[in-house]
């Protein structure tokens, strides 16, 4: 049941976006000064998808014979660029200050952590994969599989377009559940650390109890990462990020995946620490 | 429209927050009523938004001015409008004004019109210089060929001058050869020039050698005159004439006694009134004649070249013989003292002396350059002529040689010798006097005019001479101041050659005129005392009185003479 509250939460993270500003290696070898290019990425989208005036914009300074394939870098971190935008800001740059400074390469690709995205349909294949695996999840993929190729193209394309309604209109569809379940079969959710050797932790975690109760966050936490709770008297060690906000921890689960999921249907949630600011 | 749709959902963010604000963070956290997490979420959302609109207007605002820059496609402008941009981002973090971000845009879209403007103006400045540098280029090229040219005629011009001068050294050259041979040629040409005037000097002595010889052989005057030139003489021949006239040497006759033989003084002289005899003496005319002072003999000498003696005896001339010799006309005679030799002035440049026995000339002396006027005795062993080469000669007659000669600045017309002076008479109207011992004149005396003949009284005292303005003179020659007396007549007219004579006891003048006529004056009156007439057809020019003083005779261009007397 979606309310009219909740459209406009849907509104909200749909039409997300993060102010990053774009400044070539410096490394890299140019014709012209390359100047920084400004824009404001959306969450929801992929790095490759939305970057394509940056690359005009710095290959404008380039030598074009030395180009490669370009790709992406914080502060060190090469970034992924089949993470949503917004997974990749909150979890390396939330504290930091705007806007999100992306250092581009154009050489040099590092392999052993990225993949690389040659055309979009390596981010479409990626896209529908990520939305079948979430299915699976959530309806043992009989959704998505009813739905006809036309469908799953409306999905990316609405995605690739920035369609709020075109995209919903589909989507919707995948978020339907049947009354007596009182919820999807298990949450498709990732939770995204940066310690640790694990990229992400996905596990099967019902949204209901078996007493009928719905999950919260926190049962999510207690079971997934409990270091992330607090406990009484302790100081708040890390802070859990659902699209650059911390969502109550007795938010219910059910209504999170709903709402707050990603175009791809996945419950991104990134725990970060505290800045010590 | 999701501007406005962002613009609604800030408001009501901040609505939401305000709420939220008021309500405390309690209610949030503590009530567990459904829309407590609900509005947590959507508050979050909310807040979160709030924070990157900031940017996000700013940004969006930069993405559109990056459009409209490169829809201009204008590097330029784009790079100063985003390093505006840019200044202005870093300049103002992280919270400027959402407005202001209209204002940079102005002053950027100003510079970029300027710019553009300035950058206009040089792109058609660059034209410009490129074009004068394309000019001056192709300047430059001309240039470039025009020196070549130049130098291309240069060098045609030098090597011009060298082929000139190559052939100024041969012309050089073949003018040298040529003054060679001219100089040989001239050479040649001396030598044989010297030749030919030693030939024409041989020929002419030959030809007058060979002329003397002829005329010598000639026996009478009748006999036709013989054209003997010859160009060639053997040189054998010409050596010993010229030895003869060297050499000549006169046998010495002891002609010492002659010298002083007594004059026979006329103490009678009568006036001829009458002719007696009338005769042609000559063929052509005669031009001298003159009585001996002794034997009554007559001599007659003319153009015909031959002296006529002639025997004065009872009124009648008779031929006694005939001196020939000369080679040309005869102009003066003498007869010596002893009157046995004879001397005559030719026209041949010569003066001839006859003894009276032969008719051939005993001595002939040459020397003159022209036509001898007198020859007269200087003593009996001299001689002195005086001719028209402006020169008179003294000659000794023993050895053939001229002694001395006087060089005058006129003409010796006649001379008469006495009393060891020399007097001659000249053209330029003076009288001379000259003494044989000093070459220069001792005494002058002027004439009336061009003196043609003197004639001296045979007492020596008085000198007559005749002029060529029709006047006759006579000087007394004692002393130094000297009277003259001063003859004329009406009807008298002398020629050049006229000669006058004194009467022997130096009364009367006789002369002849060219009127034919022979007039007679006195000399104490000085008045004409008779006119001898119609005797003569043709001017008279020469009289001789005898030294008895009885005849009178007169000669004429015709060839007669004619005998006067009283009787």
């Amino acid at each position: 049941m979606i309310m009219n509250n909740d459209k406009d939460v849907l509104r909200d993270v749909w039409f997300g976006r993060i102010p990053s500003c774009f400044t070539l290696n410096s490394d890299e070898v140019t014709e012209r000064e390359a100047e920084p290019y400004y824009l404001m990425l959306p969450r929801v989208s992929y790095l490759t998808l939305v970057t394509d005036k940056v690359k005009k914009h710095f290959l404008k300074a380039m030598r074009t014979d030395e180009v490669e394939e370009m790709w992406f870098e914080y502060e060190g971190t090469p970034l992924k660029w089949h993470y949503p935008i917004g997974v990749l800001f909150d979890l390396h740059a939330s504290a930091s200050a705007l806007p999100w400074s992306i250092i581009v390469h154009f050489k040099s690709f590092p392999d052993r952590d990225l993949l690389h995205c040659p055309t979009n349909s390596v981010i479409e294949a990626h896209f529908m994969s990520s939305i079948k695996e979430a299915d699976v999840l959530k309806h043992k993929s009989q959704v998505v599989n009813d739905m006809q190729k036309k469908d799953h193209k409306q999905l990316w394309m609405g995605l690739q377009n920035d369609k709020f309604d075109q995209f919903w209109a589909m989507n919707r569809k995948l978020m339907e559940y049947s009354t007596e379940e009182g919820g999807f079969r298990y949450i498709p959710f990732r939770i995204y650390q940066t310690t640790g050797d694990k990229p992400f932790i996905q596990k099967l975690f019902r949204p209901v109890s078996p007493q009928g109760n719905p999950h919260t966050l926190c049962d999510l936490l207690k079971e997934m990462y409990p270091a992330a709770l607090t406990n009484d008297g302790e100081q708040k060690r890390y802070q859990v990020l659902i699209h650059g906000i911390e969502p109550l921890l007795e938010t219910p689960l059910q209504w999170l995946s709903e709402h707050l999921s990603h175009p791809d249907n996945f419950l991104h949630i990134c725990i970060v620490p505290v800045p010590t600011d | 429209m999701w501007e406005q749709e962002a613009g609604t959902r800030r408001r009501r963010a901040v609505n939401m927050e305000e709420r939220s604000v008021a309500q405390g963070p309690q209610k949030a956290r503590g009530e567990g009523g459904s829309g407590s997490w609900r509005d947590h979420v959507l508050l979050e959302l909310r807040l979160r938004d709030l924070r990157h609109q900031q940017h996000g207007d700013m940004i969006r605002a930069y993405i559109r001015l990056l459009e409209k820059i490169s829809v201009t496609s204008d590097p330029l402008s784009g790079f100063t409008s985003s390093s505006c941009f840019l200044n202005f981002l870093s300049a103002a973090c992280p919270w400027p004004r959402p407005h202001s971000a209209a204002c940079w845009t102005l002053p950027a879209l100003h510079q970029y019109t300027q710019l553009s403007r300035s950058s206009a103006e040089l792109a058609y400045q660059i034209i410009e210089l490129q074009r004068l540098f394309h000019f001056k280029q192709r300047e430059e090229k001309e240039k470039q060929g025009r020196l070549e040219e130049k130098e291309l005629l240069l060098q045609g011009a030098l090597d011009a001058r060298r082929a000139l001068q190559e052939r100024v050294e041969q012309l050089q050259e073949e003018n040298e050869e040529l003054k060679k041979k001219y100089d040989a040629l001239l050479q040649c040409q001396r030598s044989a020039e010297l030749q030919m005037r030693a030939e024409k000097e041989r020929k002419a002595e030959l030809q007058t050698m060979s002329q003397v010889t002829v005329h010598s052989c000639d026996d009478s005057a009748d006999q036709p005159r013989r054209l003997f030139r010859s160009a060639s003489l053997s040189s054998g021949l010409f050596p010993s004439f010229r030895r003869m006239f060297e050499k000549r040497r006169v046998h010495s006759d002891c002609t010492e006694d002659l010298l002083f033989a007594p004059v026979g003084v006329a103490l009678s002289v009568r006036l001829p009134v009458k002719p007696l005899h009338e005769l042609e003496a000559h063929n052509q005319g005669i031009n001298a004649v003159k009585f001996s002072s002794s034997a009554d003999l007559l001599a007659t000498g003319g153009t015909d070249r031959v002296v006529k003696l002639w025997n004065v005896g009872a009124g009648v001339l008779t031929n006694r013989v005939n001196l020939t010799g000369s080679t040309g006309g005869i102009t003066c005679l003498q007869f010596d003292q002893s009157g046995s030799r004879i001397l005559a002035a030719s026209y041949d440049t010569s003066a001839l002396l006859w003894s009276l026995d032969d008719c051939n000339p005993k001595v002939t002396l040459t020397g003159h350059n022209r036509k001898v006027t007198a020859a007269r005795f200087a003593g009996s062993h001299q001689a002195v002529t005086g001719a028209t080469d402006r020169t008179i000669r003294l000659w000794d007659l023993n050895r053939v040689a001229c002694v001395q000669k006087l060089q005058l600045e006129s003409s010796c017309s006649d001379l008469v010798c006495g009393g060891g002076v020399t007097i001659s008479g000249h053209y330029d109207c003076k009288i001379r006097v000259w003494d044989s011992r000093v070459e220069s004149c001792v005494q002058e005396l002027p004439a009336q005019g061009k003196v043609t003949c003197l004639d001296l009284s045979l007492d020596e005292l008085k000198l007559l001479s005749c002029c060529r303005d029709n006047c006759l003179q006579v000087v007394d020659l004692r002393g130094r101041s000297y009277e003259q007396l001063c003859l004329r007549a009406e009807g008298f007219k002398c020629s050049d050659s006229t000669k006058a004579v004194l009467s022997p006891d130096g009364c009367y003048v006789a002369a002849g005129s060219a009127d034919g006529a022979v007039y007679i004056w006195t000399l104490s009156s000085g008045t004409l005392e008779t006119r001898l007439l119609d005797r003569h057809s043709c001017p008279v020019s020469a009289v001789g009185w005898s030294p008895s003083g009885a005849f009178v005779v007169s000669v004429d261009r015709s060839g007669r003479a004619v005998l006067w007397s009283d009787f």
